[in-house]
């Protein structure tokens, strides 16, 4: 699930962040201490940082954007 | 009473144009550039590139609702703001032109981080067109090719240009590329001296440093389905934006 989970953020991320996408990703996920068994809630915080790095590549506008779709990946429920 | 509505028809229907919002260069090139163009934006440094080109998507937005993109590669966005509000240009006023700024991403993951095989050229080219798709933009502007080709290494410039201007065009949307000159001698425009060839339209801003003063002179060097004025005018910023001096 985790996996899946991560994908999807990646691939919520790449719009805006193209190439860069994967790294920032695992970047914030080593920042964060995220490991193995984590719980979809637990990269709710992961997705705030997103939003912060969004906000400081292309305004908060397009952060917004980003972060709406993330949020959503995260909360649903399989 | 009309018997043939065809002759009413012009021979060729108007070209849709961006209009610069220059103040009378529109009316030196038959009203704007032609939607679609990709037009270089060529200048020595300090001769305003980036605050021009920054303009025609401002005043786009403002006048005309249209959306665009500005990527920077080099300069930071909240830098890049500061200098736009100081001459008059004010990025907040405006949720239509997203300042994109790629600059962030290399500081902080390094320019190496995606992949040691990275194509540069064609990675912009699909960034591009995740952005039209995510911002709806029919505007983009690149500051600068020099800081693109300082990430892609190059085996034949001329081929691997030629496929990153057409990749470019097929995303219909009308470019501005930002050139450094940097031969105080020769006018080239940019630094495989192919990229003008392949562009369609050419804004060259000049500096000319003599007497003890600076005076900036704007040309239009090429454009293509435009009969243009090739004369280079004095170009003036002040308050109410960007003006050239055609008389």
């Amino acid at each position: 699930m985790p996996g899946d989970l991560e994908k999807r953020i990646v691939d919520c991320m790449r719009p805006l962040f193209g190439e860069f996408a994967a790294t920032a990703f695992a970047q914030q996920k080593a920042k964060l201490k995220l490991g193995e068994g984590a719980a979809p809630e637990d990269y709710l915080p992961l997705v705030e940082e997103i939003r912060t790095m969004c906000d400081q590549v292309a305004g908060p506008a397009v952060a917004e954007k980003i972060y709406t779709g993330l949020v959503a990946i995260v909360r649903e429920r399989p | 009473m009309i018997e043939n509505v065809e002759e009413l028809k012009p021979a060729h229907p108007p070209i849709p144009r961006i209009r610069s919002y220059v103040k009378n260069l529109d009316a030196q090139m038959e009203g704007g550039i032609p939607e679609g163009s990709i037009v270089l934006v060529c200048g020595r440094p300090g001769s305003m590139k980036s605050s021009l080109t920054y303009s025609m998507l401002h005043m786009q937005a403002v006048k005309e609702g249209r959306r665009s993109v500005y990527i920077t590669l080099e300069q930071g966005r909240a830098s890049l703001g500061r200098h736009l509000n100081h001459i008059g240009l004010q990025p907040d006023s405006t949720d239509k032109v997203a300042i994109v700024d790629l600059s962030a991403l290399r500081k902080s993951m390094g320019d190496k981080a995606p992949g040691e095989n990275v194509n540069w050229l064609q990675a912009i080219v699909d960034q591009v067109g995740s952005y039209k798709d995510l911002l709806g933009c029919e505007i983009l502007a690149m500051d600068s090719m020099s800081a693109l080709y300082s990430l892609h290494e190059f085996d034949n410039p001329r081929r691997e240009l030629f496929h990153f201007f057409e990749g470019m065009r097929d995303l219909g949307l009308t470019v501005f590329l930002i050139s450094e000159m940097y031969d105080p001698e020769k006018d080239i425009f940019a630094r495989y001296e192919v990229e003008d060839f392949l562009a369609d339209g050419v804004i060259h801003l000049k500096v000319d440093r003599s007497e003890g003063q600076s005076n900036l002179y704007l040309g239009v060097v090429k454009m293509r389905e435009t009969r243009h004025n090739r004369n280079y005018f004095p170009l003036i910023v002040d308050p109410e934006g960007f003006e050239v001096v055609t008389d």
